[in-house]
């Protein structure tokens, strides 16, 4: 400020314009930098390292437009440079966690592990990605949930990504009765598959023997589904193959239990009233 | 029969196509179309039936129905068929080997769609449906990479005459040639049917251009190559359309993903 004192009244009004041109001229240039840069990368770093690339950009140069203009107007840059050092210690030790955010939000970018507009499931939340931020990544979930998600959380935590590959495998757990013919339980099953159109020819239907249960024996039928269809054929499967069950027989039973005294037992009496 | 081409319809009056296992229903109205298709499950349905002017009317019980609004009356309709949006699977009903260093031609057939648009000069497209719901596979190596296709059986006859006429579907010839030093097993072949021209011939059956796969010794990959159109069809074609798609020749493309495995 040694600048302005001792200035006449029109100086200091020259010098105050020429120091906002200064600043705004600058922050102007500043966006359209960053703009330019962002169309120059958005196509092979992705959108949401593009958007990370350019905020640094934008909070960087605005920096030294802001620090050009304070020098303009005769400003003591080295007091603001110590100042600047002792507060950012301090800022330091305070943004521990928004620091470890924002390097766990640059190491994930390039991991490009989901993008924006991915279905993921982080724990207990599935949802749409709907920004990829510095600090953390908002999530919508499907009731419509807005959901933000630190980065520091998210790169030390398993991300399922449901929509990474076009096809989905679905597997519907089933069991039959102890009576019923497995064979003919797995035929019938194949040809649920095959007659439901929504159901991938390749890859092929699978049954697994999943074991011999405490009321039944658990098989798991698994079909392949494109991304898009995989709600449909997880509502209409099942019902088919409860449809296809019951037209052949085959029973789906309910819980048992065998009462066994250890020998064979007389009827137990029963009285109504 | 030909069932393609310009119909001129009557207003507030149903037509009534049947082109095997599709069929449809279009009344032209005051500045809108009333639109109605369904189509049945049998693949080997070779109905054919045209009747501009029918008394009969699409149930509302099986059919679906549409309805278009559009800024003139007119009441010219074109039907057109055209090939597949996607490659089709085609897996032989019976196993089939080829042996080798041999060479085999196979006719395979595939469902057509049918476009349906009014003749107005704009081209107003209203329908673009397949004849038959196909199901959906997965052509790839694995899960992660490949493509999504329709799936068909077909018989994969390797004489002209033993071809089952069929209005609904098109005939591709298939070559293959096994350059290789074992037996070749043929599983699947995928059709880059979006990538073939439609033709007619004169008994208004139709076709696509040939293809010809080639397997190379100690490949698993076949270059695919599109032969001159006259390659392996029957005398006199017409154009029907050109291909959705088009792929330029010499293109590798996986042709025997899982039968050489």
């Amino acid at each position: 400020m040694d600048a302005l004192t001792g200035l006449s009244l029109n100086q200091q009004v020259l010098l105050w314009t020429k120091a906002m041109l200064i600043l705004v001229i600058g922050l102007l240039l500043v966006r359209l930098i960053a703009n330019a840069l962002y169309r120059a990368v958005d196509g092979f770093m992705g959108i949401a390292a593009a958007v990370t690339l350019k905020r640094i950009v934008i909070y960087l140069l605005s920096a030294v437009v802001v620090l050009s203009t304070l020098y303009q107007l005769g400003f003591d840059l080295g007091v603001l440079l110590g100042a600047a050092g002792i507060l950012s210690v301090a800022l330091g030790f305070a943004s521990q966690t928004s620091a470890s955010n924002l390097v766990s939000g640059l190491f994930m970018v390039l991991e490009k592990s989901f993008a924006i507009g991915d279905i993921i499931q982080v724990g207990g939340t599935t949802g749409e990605v709907l920004s990829i931020d510095l600090l953390s990544v908002k999530v919508r979930t499907f009731d419509n949930l807005y959901v933000r998600i630190p980065n520091e959380s998210l790169i030390k935590t398993e991300i399922k990504n449901l929509s990474r590959f076009p096809i989905r495998r679905y597997d519907l757990q089933v069991g039959v009765a102890y009576k019923e013919d497995l064979k003919k339980v797995s035929d019938l099953l194949i040809e649920v598959a095959d007659a439901y159109d929504y159901s991938l020819d390749h890859p092929r239907p699978l049954i697994i023997f999943q074991g011999f249960g405490e009321s039944s024996m658990d098989l798991q039928f698994s079909v392949w589904a494109t991304r898009e269809n995989y709600l449909k054929i997880r509502n209409e499967l099942p019902a088919r193959v409860k449809e296809a069950f019951d037209d052949a027989g085959i029973e789906i039973p309910f819980p048992h239990r065998t009462l066994y005294a250890g020998s064979e037992t007389t009827p137990f009496p029963i009285r109504t009233e | 029969m030909k069932w393609w081409g310009k119909y001129t319809l009557t207003k507030n009056r149903w037509a009534h196509w049947r082109v095997g296992p599709f069929s449809l229903y279009a009344q032209p109205k005051d500045r809108e179309w009333h639109v109605a298709i369904w189509q049945s499950s049998d693949a080997l349905d070779s109905s054919l039936l045209l009747d501009t002017a029918t008394a009969t009317e699409p149930d509302a019980e099986t059919y679906s129905f549409s309805r278009y609004a559009i800024g003139s009356s007119e009441t010219e309709l074109e039907l057109k068929p055209r090939l597949g949006d996607r490659p089709f699977i085609v897996s032989p009903e019976q196993p089939l080997f080829l042996l080798a260093g041999q060479e085999s031609v196979l006719y395979v057939s595939t469902i057509v769609w049918i476009q349906v648009s009014v003749a107005d000069g704009d081209g107003n497209v209203l329908l673009d449906v397949p004849t038959i719901r196909r199901s959906d596979t997965w052509f790839g190596d694995n899960t992660r990479e490949g493509e999504l296709c329709y799936s068909t059986k077909t018989s994969a006859r390797t004489e002209l005459g033993d071809i089952q006429p069929r209005p609904h579907r098109a005939v591709t010839p298939v070559e293959i040639r096994n350059e290789g030093a074992g037996i070749l097993p043929i599983e699947q072949l995928r059709v880059p049917v979006p990538a073939l021209s439609l033709y007619s011939d004169d008994n208004d059956q139709l076709w696509t251009d040939a293809v010809c796969f080639v397997r190379q010794e100690g490949e698993d990959s076949a270059a695919m190559t599109t032969p001159e159109p006259s390659a392996h069809l029957p005398g006199k074609r017409t154009l029907i359309e050109k291909p959705r798609v088009p792929v330029e020749t010499g293109t590798i493309v996986k042709a025997f993903s899982r039968l050489l495995s």
